[in-house]
């Protein structure tokens, strides 16, 4: 097992167990506490009351539950909606094309925009949720400047499309990252394989489809892969905006387990949404690491 | 078949001018090599006539047809690219077939030519597989075959070899010089190596910062070049330069007296062709070749130098022997079993006629004088 470690190492064992410690008990904790999660999804233990000291096992009771109450199954609506819109669309298609379009622009350009879109991405998300709310709240940003000048009778968005106003809100904050990411993926495609195309007699949009595209495919699967899963349990943005609401219309699962553990003080059944969750992301996940993989 | 035509061709960046004005008229059939050092603007001039560099000024022709604003795909090119630039997701066929399918060729006769090629190339077993699974040889037959399929008029190589090691590299150069053969298209090709430029060429254009210094046969370049550039950079070792003024000697002969490092000047009489050289200052230009270990002996038209040899370099079939003869190095390229040695002093000699006159000030050619 350690025939290829090096020679000072195979020597010394217990120099070796003892460097191990720290990797062993990091991994401890984190199987304790993913195994305490698990555990707990069975029980009914609460936050307060009675339940909370004098908790039993319940067995499947709490995923029974995901299905047959209305919560679980309209939040795994609403995250799927948020994340398909939002990451997947949003942010990895406006990060691709500002990425593209920014290749051949001039410094100052090109450092101008930069500026902009990171920093909507390290501004905290509260600071962020207050700016989103004053754009478009009644008589905000949104419609004193577009609808008020063109007759439209304003409105108040948060209340009347509150999921668009927090995809809008998390496509503008994670741009960022799909752009910063894209950027330098691009540069990894060789301009002589995209001036072959040319010469070959691709056109610029055969040349991104045909060329361009499929050499990216493991960037696109791994930006993929990333903005999927912060946006599948994205929490703060969403909870400072709209905290969930109006009723459950932006409740998205992160937001449906914090309710249900905290404020319903369930924690059994809020352990058993998360362990929902974690096996939909893992799902997720294989299915983007396959796409990750070459097909030959 | 067709031949190119470049007049007055210029490219600048800005205010940065890198091509200066080249006139080249390349006849159909022919295989010409652009050479020069890094930086003197052969790549550059392909790719204004590949079409993937726009044309400052100057118009490039291709059949008589101007394409200065012709797409690159319209130009009856096809280029081979130095890091040979396969499409990496794409198998052998598939690469060779890309520019057949956008064309929206007839999937037959897509077939049809690609496996025509393979064959030709001996890549038909390895058609199904990714370039990743291709050694650099076989890369670089990819692209040529992705070449050739779409049945150019002109082929283009920038430095197709210079990713190669030397034994592929030969073995693929005789390759590339039988592709031409058999196609008899047009080529050009770009190289550094002027090895390259010797073998494949039927004409050689040299360039330097931009401008074309010479655009001749690889003999007349090698043998007569334009100036004191194409004798130092064509050939390895390069041609000696060495300076000389010349004075009139016995009967109104031309007698040159060549500057050394260190030591009195030695006398070299002229041949008759170079009596007007008289009074000027010229450099002489000698290939290492044309030099001779041994005293003169029965041959009149030899001048013999008497010279310390500071280093002698076995190739094989070739001992080169630096010499302290200038203040540069001076090289003299000798059979093997020549008796000179390192640190001993040898007498060489020369075939006058063999010497190459340019002009001091300006370095460009002095022909001889014709009687």
């Amino acid at each position: 097992m350690f025939d290829d470690a090096k020679p000072w190492i195979q020597r010394d064992w217990k120099l070796v167990a003892a460097m191990l410690i720290p990797a062993i008990a990091v991994i401890a904790l984190l199987l304790y506490m993913a195994g305490w999660i698990l555990v707990m999804s069975f029980t009914d233990l609460a936050l307060f009351g009675r339940k909370a000291t004098e908790w039993s096992f319940v067995g499947f009771d709490n995923y029974e539950r995901l299905f047959k109450r209305r919560g679980f199954l309209n939040s795994l609506w609403v995250t799927t909606v948020f994340t398909v819109f939002s990451a997947i669309i949003g942010q990895n298609i406006l990060g691709f094309a500002m990425a593209a379009a920014l290749r051949n622009t001039g410094r100052f350009t090109k450092s101008f925009v930069e500026g902009a879109v990171i920093l909507g991405w390290i501004l905290p998300d509260v600071v962020a949720a207050y700016v989103w709310s004053a754009t478009f709240t009644e008589n905000g940003l949104v419609d004193l400047a577009i609808l008020q000048p063109f007759g439209i009778e304003t409105r108040n968005f948060i209340n009347d499309h509150p999921l668009f106003v927090v995809i809008v809100a998390n496509v503008w904050k994670g741009a960022a990252w799909s752009y910063i990411l894209y950027s330098a993926a691009l540069d990894t495609v060789p301009s002589e394989v995209v001036e072959a195309a040319r010469v070959d007699g691709a056109t610029p949009l055969q040349r991104a489809w045909h060329i361009t595209l499929p050499i990216l495919r493991p960037h696109i699967a791994t930006n993929c892969l990333f903005i999927t899963i912060s946006s599948f349990v994205y929490f703060p943005l969403i909870y400072a905006l709209t905290g969930g609401g109006p009723g459950r219309k932006t409740q998205v699962l992160s937001i449906f387990v914090y309710q249900e553990s905290f404020a319903v003080g369930k924690l059994g059944y809020g352990s058993a949404i998360s362990v929902a969750m974690v096996l939909i992301v893992a799902f997720l996940s294989i299915f983007y690491v396959r796409l990750l993989k070459d097909p030959r | 078949m067709t031949g190119v035509v470049l007049n007055d061709v210029r490219k600048s960046y800005g205010d940065l001018q890198v091509i200066h004005g080249i006139d080249l008229s390349i006849d159909p059939g022919d295989f010409i090599v652009f050479v020069g050092p890094s930086g003197c603007g052969k790549s550059t001039l392909l790719r204004m006539i590949a079409g993937l560099e726009r044309i400052s000024d100057g118009t490039v022709s291709i059949s008589g047809r101007v394409v200065n604003d012709v797409p690159a795909p319209d130009r009856g090119i096809s280029m081979v690219f130095q890091s040979y630039a396969l499409y990496p997701h794409m198998t052998v066929g598939d690469n060779m077939a890309f520019g057949l399918r956008i064309r929206r060729t007839p999937a037959e006769r897509i077939r049809e030519t690609v496996g025509q090629a393979a064959e030709a190339l001996q890549l038909g077993q390895y058609i199904d597989r990714l370039p990743k699974a291709l050694s650099g040889g076989q890369r670089q037959r990819v692209a040529i075959g992705r070449a050739i399929v779409r049945e150019p008029e002109v082929f283009l190589f920038d430095e197709p070899l210079s990713n190669l090691d030397a034994a592929l590299r030969n073995q693929t150069r005789m390759e590339i010089a039988r592709l031409h053969r058999e196609i008899g298209a047009t080529m050009i090709y770009v190289t550094h190596d002027q090895i390259e430029a010797l073998t494949l060429a039927t004409k050689i254009a040299v360039l330097k910062d931009g401008e074309l210094q010479q655009f001749d046969t690889p003999d007349r370049v090698y043998n007569q070049p334009a100036n004191t550039f194409v004798a130092g950079f064509m050939g390895a070792p390069p041609m000696n330069l060495v300076a000389a003024e010349i004075i009139a000697g016995d009967g109104g002969a031309a007698v040159a007296v060549l500057e050394r490092a260190g030591q009195p000047p030695v006398h070299v009489g002229l041949p008759a062709s170079r009596k007007r050289l008289v009074g000027r200052r010229v450099v002489f230009g000698l290939r290492p070749e044309a030099i001779c270990s041994g005293p003169v002996g029965s041959r009149p038209d030899h001048a013999e130098i008497d010279v310390d040899i500071d280093y002698v370099e076995v190739t094989g079939a070739d001992r080169i022997a630096v010499t302290n003869f200038t203040s540069g190095p001076f090289y003299a390229r000798l059979p093997a079993d020549a008796d000179v040695h390192e640190g001993r002093r040898a007498r060489l000699n020369f075939d006058r006629d063999k010497i190459n006159v340019f002009d001091a000030d300006t370095g460009a050619r002095i022909a001889e004088e014709t009687p």
